[in-house]
């Protein structure tokens, strides 16, 4: 009996024990308290809270965040700096700041508070934030110094080009190059534009001679052509014309196959006799004509309306390989300068196949040798394609054979009732009766 | 009014009326004047801006332009060229566009000859793209153009890069908001003709002088800002700062003589303030804060919330779908009795924002239910359960659990097209049946005069006229804000948008939803607004004191603390309390405004509707000349600014200015009382001898301050209006102070107009 009393006693101091170290602390019954509140009667609880026995730092961050949100600015902002001294909790104390100060207005504030957050963690939000309160503020070496303290390819696209826009404003000349240069060697098509930024600046700083192996740099290093033809752009652009032609000269005597591109910069700029030459080089070196060297050469033709590479190219001993559509597109280059009789030279190329697939070519062709019969039914077959306006011109000029004939008028049913070609082909025969049209 | 005050109150009307009659007379023995020019022609590009109100010159140019007094009148220049002759009352013809015209060969010849028919100087403004192509062979038309604009083509293009500089820039017009810096590219070398100045100017290098292009130039005949040289989009900010200051430009562009300017932010001296609660979250309940608690809902708080508050006037508006238990479900009864006893409050105007609460207006222009169907199908297939993930799937079902149900279509795509879409759309019940719910709603007869535009606020023209023909004033998106830390003037809207043919007027500043992120966080993001109004305050009165906000705010502490502060701001603020619908009805007068300058600053005001301010910028040294002015009811000068309040009772006022730089903005005849400010909107004012009086009534204490003579002690009288020299309503002696301010306060009356008297006659 005494045994068990003794256990009974034990048992109940262990429970004693145990009640009294599991207690919850008085800050848990606050938190627990204060769940149950609604926002304002929790405020004047942590209000209270602190004036009696000080809150820790949850509570604190709860009372701070209430404070604000019912506009009491000065209890918000006492009750954050009094968690700045910890350590642990700087980092929010001070985001927070930041937001209460941009709340009440005062942008200088923010910022440094934002400041003293960004130099705990570099957050990039903080960074945008602080930079455009930097420019607010008008402290322009400040919002430098923000976008200057990552790397520029770190930066979101936008920041780069402020970056960019104000180093240059500020005749920051070192750092700008040093800049464009890191963005330029990225690669991609995001390094376009620092690309043809750092020729601009080469150029501008008499560096000029420079430029062709730094453009040579970009290539060898991803193979893309495009960084030449950016920087043989911009090297015409700044009329560095010597410099666009030693690259464009290098580049396709070094890698004429992927290179080819750069002779369209020149046509395309109105240098049409130096990409004329540099064309004529370019077919004499290449040992394939692939569909990129095809469509440069039809490109060529398209801009400068001079077709002597194309007719040369297709002598070239490796024309044979030139597909159906490619050949369509060349020889319609030619029917547009040189009309049907062009076609005669490439008659043996004429098969019936690449008549059916051009059918425009075909009309061509059989108004060339007066067939009537197949010429309306290419011209009809023409009409269920897409039209360019030269090759819309060309149609109406092969629908004139047809004239006087009683296929001209039955070609209106094959046309859209208000289709271009339609009013252009009334056009031609509207003083005759045009009630009488279908 | 009763039938026995009516002939005295007619007499008296009419008895003004004759005065402005006879000092017509007198002014029309001059040749008659045509009303000063304000309106300004805005070209825009229809290929590229369906509606004028996606044009950069609606939301960034018509704000400035509203301030000075102009009105704006759209021409979709890919749609047609406008006539050569323009009205007389046109004042200039500005275009932004992108890129040269598809049309670019008529619109040069159009833009090379257009003039008034009455002679008179038309100033052509270009902003960004002039809409001819510069490049290549020069033309007579678009070199006539050009020297409309200030400018001539110098030479060919020409690349500008990292030598560029600024070679020549005048700060009071550049570098307004945020500093110009060289943007890279090719530009046409467009330099000022020798009668126009440059106000910016870049050039290749220091050595290129010769090659420099002018950027800001405005000339005898027009003006032209290159695109850089307008604003500077910040993502940072979320936000597009002026380089060019655009009130420093219009100014030095258009004829800025003296002239009354239409004033849609003030009335008797005091900035208007208004508030509108829009119905949105009206059946929401608060977050309960045990389990199994029925929390109240959103409108329930609102009713405490604007209880609070009875000396300020808002406008509620309610959805009626949330009153309709077939759509709003089971809260919708306790959502009906929130509102019916929110209606019952005087300071109250009822308004509804439609039977559905439509979010995107454009769907239902040319609505198509099984278009909407699909469309609401796919949204909801964009938060399908599966992709919520398991976490947000069990909070949403348990929400879903114990929600009140509803057949609103938000609860499966947040995103639909309109709350309730069980019946298919149509505008009839969308406008005049709502309305009809809200009117009944009211127990006192009272009926809806308000619509606010739900959603994204983009009302197609049929809808703005089926709210004018139910005779109902309809408000809604614009807004704006403007702070420290969006401190642009680009931020704020301009004060209505013509849509059709039909006028949409725009809230007065943003609401709550501007600054909460649509209600989601930051929840003391609204407590900035405050901001907001201090920026557009000062130095220029820009938008009047509108505080917008939610049904829903009610439930969140942060937004509901904010608005608490802003309404007790408004209460101790010297503002003039006023129905939104009030505010609709001035924006409307602003539009038809005209002034006749009958002699030398002298002025007949025309067509102002329930605009009752006139403003003059630059009048330090002018004051209102109360005794040769007809209709006016006193002045208040604000710096540089001079305010005149109108007589509503009196049609067509007429303003006289003298040089004068009185500190009130008034010289008036010995004895005469000037009104300088009123809480209370004042009309009908009499001068008899000793004794001056007039009608008022308001909102919350009569706060009125006059100017007159020093130190003379007056008897003040109020009186119901339907009696005639019965017992006084209140009754104080009252004097004014040595600089002749005379500051009284009348108690709060409901119930129509009083009659007020002034008497300093000896007993």
């Amino acid at each position: 009996m005494l045994r068990h009393f003794a256990l009974l006693l034990t048992f109940c101091a262990l429970a004693a024990v145990a009640v009294y170290f599991l207690r919850l602390s008085p800050t848990v019954r606050l938190e627990a308290e204060i769940a149950q509140l609604d926002p304002a009667t929790a405020l004047a609880r942590l209000d209270q809270g602190a004036s009696e026995a000080g809150l820790d730092a949850n509570l604190a961050l709860m009372r701070a965040d209430l404070a604000l949100r019912s506009g009491s600015f000065d209890t918000a902002r006492a009750t954050l700096q009094g968690l700045r001294a910890e350590s642990s909790l700087q980092l929010v104390a001070e985001e927070r700041l930041a937001e209460l100060a941009r709340v009440e207005g005062e942008i200088e504030r923010a910022a440094a508070h934002l400041e003293v957050a960004y130099s705990i963690k570099p957050k990039a939000e903080h960074r945008l934030t602080l930079g455009g309160w930097y420019r607010l503020l008008r402290r322009q070496q400040d919002e430098l110094r923000i976008l200057r303290s990552v790397p520029p390819n770190l930066l979101t696209t936008w920041e780069v080009e402020r970056l960019v826009g104000l180093l240059q404003h500020e005749r920051q000349f070192d750092a700008l190059e040093a800049t464009l240069e890191t963005m330029a060697t990225q690669g991609g098509n995001g390094a376009d534009p620092y690309r043809a930024r750092l020729i601009d600046f080469l150029v501008a700083f008499d560096r000029s001679a420079e430029t062709v192996e730094t453009a040579w740099g970009w290539f060898a290093a991803d193979q893309d052509p495009r960084s030449l033809e950016v920087a043989a752009e911009e090297l015409i652009a700044r009329g560095a014309l010597p410099e666009a032609i030693a690259l464009t000269h290098y580049a396709l005597t070094t890698s004429p196959q992927t290179t080819h591109g750069l002779i369209l910069i020149f046509a395309r700029s109105g240098h049409g006799a130096i990409a004329r030459t540099f064309q004529a080089r370019w077919l004499a070196a290449s040992r394939s004509l692939g569909e990129p060297e095809w469509e440069t050469l039809l490109e060529f033709a398209e801009i400068t309306g001079d077709q002597s590479g194309l007719r040369a190219a297709l002598e070239h001993p490796a024309a044979g390989t030139i597909t159906r559509p490619i050949l369509a597109q060349a020889l319609a280059q030619f029917l547009r300068y040189r009309g049907p009789r062009s076609l005669i030279e490439h008659r043996r190329r004429l098969t019936p196949e690449l008549l059916d697939e051009a059918p425009l070519i075909g009309a061509a062709w059989m108004a060339e040798q007066g067939r009537q019969k197949p010429l309306f039914a290419y011209l009809v077959a023409a009409t269920e394609r897409p039209m360019s306006d030269w090759e819309r011109h060309i149609w109406l000029t092969l629908a004139e054979e047809l004239q006087g004939t009683p296929s001209y008028r039955t070609l209106f049913e094959y046309l859209p009732a208000d289709g271009e070609l339609r009013t252009a082909l009334i056009e031609t025969v509207i003083s005759t009766d045009p009630a009488s049209l279908p | 009014m009763t039938a026995s005050t009516l002939p005295s109150r007619v007499l008296r009307v009419a008895a003004a009326c004759l005065a402005v009659w006879t000092g017509q007379a007198m002014a029309d023995d001059a040749p008659s004047p045509s009303p000063l020019p304000r309106t300004v022609l805005a070209l825009y590009d229809g290929a590229r801006d369906p509606e004028p109100r996606d044009t950069r010159i609606h939301r960034y140019i018509e704000l400035p332009l509203n301030h000075l007094g102009y009105r704006l009148t759209y021409h979709d220049v890919s749609a047609s060229i406008p006539v050569e002759t323009l009205d007389s009352d046109i004042s200039a013809v500005i275009s932004w566009f992108d890129a040269p015209l598809e049309g670019a060969e008529p619109y040069a010849a159009w833009a090379s000859r257009v003039t008034k028919r009455d002679g008179d100087s038309l100033k052509q403004i270009a902003f960004g793209d002039l809409g001819v192509p510069l490049a290549g062979s020069s033309s007579p038309e678009r070199d006539a153009l050009l020297a409309r604009l200030g400018l001539r083509l110098a030479g060919q293009d020409q690349m500008l890069g990292v030598g560029a500089v600024i070679t020549d820039s005048n700060h009071e017009l550049v570098n307004h908001e945020a500093d110009f810096i060289v943007q890279n590219g090719r530009y046409a070398l467009l330099q000022r003709t020798a009668d126009a100045e440059s106000f910016l100017r870049i050039a290749p290098s220091d050595s290129a002088a010769e090659r420099s292009v002018d950027l800001v130039v405005v000339g005898p005949h027009g003006a032209y800002v290159h695109g850089s040289a307008t604003l500077a989009f910040d993502p940072r900010l979320g936000t597009a700062l002026w380089v060019l200051d655009p009130f420093a430009f219009f100014e030095a562009v258009l004829d800025r003589e003296l002239r009354p300017i239409a004033d849609v932010t003030t009335a008797t001296g005091r900035r208007l303030f208004f508030s509108t609660v829009s119905g949105e979250g009206w059946l929401t309940p608060m977050p309960a804060q045990r389990f199994g608690e029925k929390p109240p809902l959103a409108s329930t708080l609102l009713l405490e919330l604007i209880g609070a508050f009875p000396d300020l006037p808002i406008t509620v508006a309610v959805v009626a779908g949330d009153l309709d238990p077939s759509l709003g479900g089971p809260d919708s009864s306790v959502g009906r009795a929130a509102a019916e006893a929110l209606f019952t409050f005087p300071q109250i105007e009822i308004a509804t924002s439609g039977q559905s609460l439509i979010q995107d207006w454009d769907v239902f222009e040319d609505y198509d239910p099984e278009a909407e169907r699909r469309q609401v199908e796919q949204l909801a297939q964009g938060v399908a359960p599966s992709r919520r993930g398991l976490l947000p799937e069990a909070v949403h079902s348990l929400g879903e659990a114990f929600a009140a149900q509803s057949l609103s279509s938000f609860d499966r795509a947040p995103n639909a097209p309109r709350k309730y879409m069980r019946d298919p759309f149509d505008l009839g019940v969308e406008v005049g049946a709502a309305l009809e719910v809200a009117s009944d709603l009211a127990p006192d007869g009272r009926s809806a005069s308000a619509f606010l535009w739900s959603g994204d606020a983009r009302p197609f023209e049929a809808a703005l006229v089926a709210t004018s023909a139910a005779n109902v004033a309809a408000l809604g998106g614009g807004g704006g804000i403007y702070d420290p830390a969006m401190p642009s003037l680009s931020g704020l809207h301009p004060f209505a948008t013509s849509v059709g043919g039909a006028l949409q007027v725009y809230d007065g500043l943003s609401g709550d939803a501007a600054y909460t992120n649509f209600w989601t966080t930051p929840s003391h993001g609204f407590h900035r607004f405050a901001q907001t109004l201090e920026y557009t305050e000062a130095p220029r009165r820009l938008k009047p004191f509108h505080l917008a906000f939610a049904a829903r705010s009610a439930i969140d502490f942060g937004v509901r603390r904010a608005i608490e502060a802003h309404l007790e701001h408004a209460r101790r603020a010297e503002v003039m309390p006023i129905a939104a619908s009030s505010y609709v009805k001035i924006v409307q007068g602003f539009q038809s405004f005209e002034a006749l300058e009958i002699a030398p600053s002298r002025w007949r005001i025309d067509n102002r509707g329930a605009l009752q301010t006139v403003r003059f910028d630059d009048a330090g040294e002018m004051s209102l000349d109360l005794g040769a002015s007809i209709g006016a009811l006193g002045a208040r000068r604000k710096v540089e600014t001079l305010y005149v309040s109108l007589d509503p009772a009196i049609a067509t006022p007429i303003i006289a200015l003298a040089h004068d730089t009185a500190p009130s903005g008034v010289i008036a005849p010995a004895g005469w009382l000037a009104l300088q400010s009123s809480r209370w909107p004042v009309e009908e004012f009499e001068r008899e001898g000793c004794r001056q009086s007039f009608f008022a009534s308001g909102y919350g204490p009569g706060d009125m301050a006059f100017v007159g003579p020093a130190a003379e002690a007056f008897e003040l009288r109020m009186e119901a209006s339907s009696t005639e020299a019965n017992e006084p309503l209140y009754w104080d002696e009252v004097a004014s102070d040595p600089d002749g301010i005379l500051a009284i306060s009348l108690p709060p009356v409901s119930g129509g107009p009083v009659r007020v008297s002034l008497s300093s006659c000896e007993p």
